[in-house]
């Protein structure tokens, strides 16, 4: 589980989340006591009722998957993304709606449609009921299924309670065509509120300011980083690794917490791994990086562009200039990625009135010697 | 040449807002003795007889005299940057490109000539949405005036030509335009005349030839200078220049109505223009972007050459794509450039197709954010603005007419009142009051 020691105990109810973990477990043992050539027809059987169901809930079918990922060449896919919406109540701001209403108009125009629509964190502005209602109301819109992670705007009024209402576990993993994909909660934070008796409205505008000196560094946290080895454990290290963070993996700037504090820990358990692509929000912008064997890679905001920080810019980042101040959407957008068989990644940065970007997976694998993109123009339009 | 695009039909022109000329027949015996104006031109397709014209034309410059130097109120050395090195404005340029202007005999059947979509007695368009070229046929965009155009960073709706000179020539050799088959038929058409040998001869030292003609052209279009209106008094100080609903309007184009987002007017830009492709969501109406620029990309691909795109822009539904068969971009489907505000009370029908029939359907469209697709400028939101909001905003534009156009600009502000005061079919309270918002229909599957 994600998430915090100190967060309020839900009792008398097991989340999504606990049941997904017991059932895990459970097929764990099971798979434990038959030997490989029954575990292959047990596998085979499995993957071709998850074939069936089209992969819409893919959780319980994992551990299975992993053994047709170990068999079968990876299938090249695109997913799109939308990330970043910040939505208020529309009585408040509208604007913003407007803009993940266009996002949504924008991945059910692509043809051919994604394999399913990621959605980086952070929908709502300060994690209120009806803006995560509303987020997940104009979600709903998506032709295409839905992933969702949380961001730290969703989760400090109430710990993330309405946030797992509506949308489940806030980390949990999948298999698809073949990559074994894995969704975290990286805005985990040390409790600032207790000892300061902030009322959860005071604990959610504190974690939703910036630069504030009072809260503490995101971090993925160890009891997630224990779930995540346990969820590779067995993996080899072929098989293509794709992670979903809310704030980056790695540490860019802590004054901003463009930065998850963690980060070296999770990257070493992802170390073996041959081929591992890192998408993440938070950051709303171009965002490109490359630690050893991971790829990074940041989403684009629908609401606002944040301008790029003072120091600590990987020097791989492709940077998107600046926004026309005129045009509210500008430097905002949303994307897709293409998952080649390789397990790298390109990625399209689908910048609203400018061209799309395409960041090739080859840029990184080169350290930025070949297929350098284009750098966005300068004007809008 | 094959040009690929689904073609629209010729259509006929709509309801005209000024009574179609008659045909050639009706033209006077004593109109085609007016030597200055080639036989057989004039009267047809709506233009006003070309000696009608050249009268007129005579009248506006009356006591402003087309000079070489810069036009007043603008920066010489900025005047100088617009002016081609190898084109420089002299008497004998500007009247060959005078008398070229009212050419018909540049038009494979000798009906059209510039004059005939750039009418000097409409405003130096032709009132009409779609212009109409030879054989009747109507093609996709709007006639622009001809007015201030020499201050414009690139021409046409789509910017596909940089200059004057380049613009000039494209319609005398689109086929629904002027429809000659290549620039060698248009020299021909005139190069036996000996008035143009003179004329040729004189401006540019050697017989007539294609080249010249554009050159020729252009050189005229820079002395069709309209900068001095009732604003330009106010700007200036006068406070009483225009009227207090002008002033208001005014404020409200610096501010909530956002006009001068796209719309400068300044000394870098005296006509109110970014000189930028923007789109605000007028071929939205009609459009499916995304199919439209595959099959833009696939004729692109077989021939890019300006002439192709140029009869992509007037001949086929791929028009509605704006910028982007020029470009290729993404960001630039749908966009079309930025128009002047001067003289913009004279110059209706509006907008790259002339759908918007008057200044109030214009502030409509904008006031409910426009018409919304993925490709919308971010920048165009609803605006909330008032009746008495707009009426202002519509007041302080009919400001912007040259003095020498003042009778047509209050004709057209009574025109269009009118117009308006019966249909305003752009209108929606709801969208301009963000109690629905753009997307919504789309997102929910409703449109």
């Amino acid at each position: 589980m994600s998430s915090n020691d100190q967060r309020p105990k839900i009792t008398g109810h097991r989340s999504v989340e606990t049941k997904y973990m017991d059932q895990r477990n459970e097929l764990f043992q099971a798979l434990k006591r038959l030997d490989r050539r029954s575990f292959m027809k047990v596998s085979a059987a499995a993957f071709g009722s998850v074939a069936a169901s089209g992969l819409v809930t893919p959780h319980s079918f994992q551990p299975v998957n992993v053994a047709h990922a170990q068999n079968r060449k990876i299938e090249p896919f695109t997913f799109a993304y939308i990330s970043d919406s910040h939505l208020y109540k529309r009585t408040l701001n509208d604007r913003f709606v407007n803009s993940l209403m266009r996002a949504v108009d924008d991945v059910n125009s692509m043809d051919p449609q994604p394999d399913f629509v990621f959605y980086g964190g952070d929908l709502a502005q300060l994690g209120q009921p009806e803006e995560l209602e509303l987020g997940a109301q104009i979600l709903k819109s998506v032709k295409a299924p839905v992933k969702m992670m949380v961001g730290e705007h969703d989760w400090y009024l109430d710990m993330g309670e309405k946030w797992r209402d509506l949308f489940g576990a806030p980390n949990y993993s999948f298999d698809h065509k073949g990559v074994h994909c894995v969704v975290l909660n990286s805005v985990v934070e040390k409790d600032f509120w207790t000892a300061r008796k902030l009322s959860p409205m005071d604990r959610m505008k504190t974690v939703a300011g910036l630069d504030n000196g009072v809260q503490s560094p995101f971090s993925v946290g160890a009891e997630q980083r224990a779930w995540l080895e346990q969820d590779l454990k067995g993996k080899p290290s072929s098989t293509p690794l794709i992670v979903f963070s809310h704030s980056p993996l790695y540490k860019l700037y802590k004054p901003w917490n463009f930065w998850t504090d963690d980060a070296d820990e999770v990257q070493a358990i992802l170390k073996r791994f041959q081929s591992v692509v890192v998408f993440h929000g938070h950051t709303h912008q171009m965002l490109t990086n490359r630690i050893g064997n991971i790829h990074f890679q940041g989403f684009l905001s629908t609401a606002w562009p944040w301008p790029y920080a003072p120091q600590g810019l990987p020097a791989l980042t492709v940077q998107m200039g600046r926004p026309d101040p005129f045009n509210p959407q500008d430097g905002c957008g949303d994307g897709s990625v293409t998952v080649h068989p390789d397990g790298l990644a390109d990625i399209v940065q689908n910048l609203w009135n400018r061209n799309p970007v395409t960041i090739a997976r080859t840029y990184t694998a080169s350290f930025g010697k070949k297929d350098k993109p284009e750098v966005p123009s300068r004007q809008s339009y | 040449m094959t040009v690929a695009g689904e073609p629209t039909k010729p259509q006929k022109p709509g309801p005209a807002l000024t009574p179609p000329a008659q045909p050639a027949a009706a033209e006077t015996p004593g109109v085609k003795k007016e030597t200055d104006v080639a036989p057989g031109g004039g009267s047809l397709h709506g233009a006003k007889p070309m000696p009608e014209q050249l009268t007129q034309l005579d009248r506006l410059f009356a006591k402003t005299k087309a000079s070489q130097s810069a036009p007043a109120g603008v920066d010489p050395e900025f005047w100088q940057a617009l002016v081609p090195g190898d084109n420089a404005i002299t008497p004998e340029r500007v009247a060959l490109g005078r008398k070229l202007y009212f050419e018909a005999k540049l038009s494979k059947d000798g009906s059209v000539a510039c004059a005939t979509c750039h009418d000097v007695t409409r405003g130096f368009s032709d009132r009409r949405a779609r212009s109409e070229g030879i054989g009747d046929q109507v093609g996709q965009r709007n006639a622009p005036i001809t007015l201030n155009a020499a201050f414009f960073s690139s021409q046409f709706w789509d910017g596909r030509a940089a200059t004057l000179e380049e613009q000039a020539l494209l319609p005398i050799v689109n086929p629904i335009e002027m429809g000659m088959p290549d620039g060698a038929a248009a020299e021909k058409a005139i190069a036996s005349d000996p008035e143009y040998q003179a004329a040729f001869k004189a401006a540019y030292g050697r017989a007539p030839n294609y080249a010249d003609i554009g050159r020729a052209l252009a050189t005229f279009e820079r002395t069709l200078i309209f900068l001095d209106a009732p604003f330009d008094r106010f700007a200036r100080g006068d406070k009483n220049a225009i009227s207090s609903d002008a002033v208001a309007g005014w404020a409200l184009f610096n501010g909530k109505a956002r006009c001068v987002s796209c719309h400068q007017i300044n000394s870098s830009s005296p006509i109110g223009t970014d000189n930028r492709f923007h789109n605000i969501g007028v071929s939205a109406r009609h459009q499916d972007f995304e199919k439209l620029a595959k099959s833009a990309l696939q004729a692109l691909a077989k021939d890019s050459s300006k002439e192709t795109i140029d009869q992509l822009a007037l001949q086929t539904n791929l028009s509605e794509l704006g910028r982007f068969v020029v470009t290729r971009n993404r960001s630039d489907i749908g966009a079309f450039k930025t128009s002047q505000l001067r003289n913009v009370g004279v110059s209706a029908p509006y907008m790259h197709d002339g759908s918007l029939n008057t200044l109030w359907d214009v502030m409509d469209h904008y006031n409910k954010g426009g018409e919304t697709s993925l490709y919308l400028d971010g920048g165009i939101e609803p605006l909330a603005l008032t009746e008495k909001e707009i009426d202002q905003v519509v007041a302080f534009m009919f400001t912007l007419t040259d003095d020498r156009l003042a009778e047509d600009n209050a004709a057209e502000l009574s025109r269009q009142k009118q117009l308006a005061a019966s249909q305003r079919p752009f209108r929606d309270e709801n969208l301009a009051t963000r109690k629905v918002f753009q997307f919504e229909a789309r997102v929910s599957g409703k449109r």
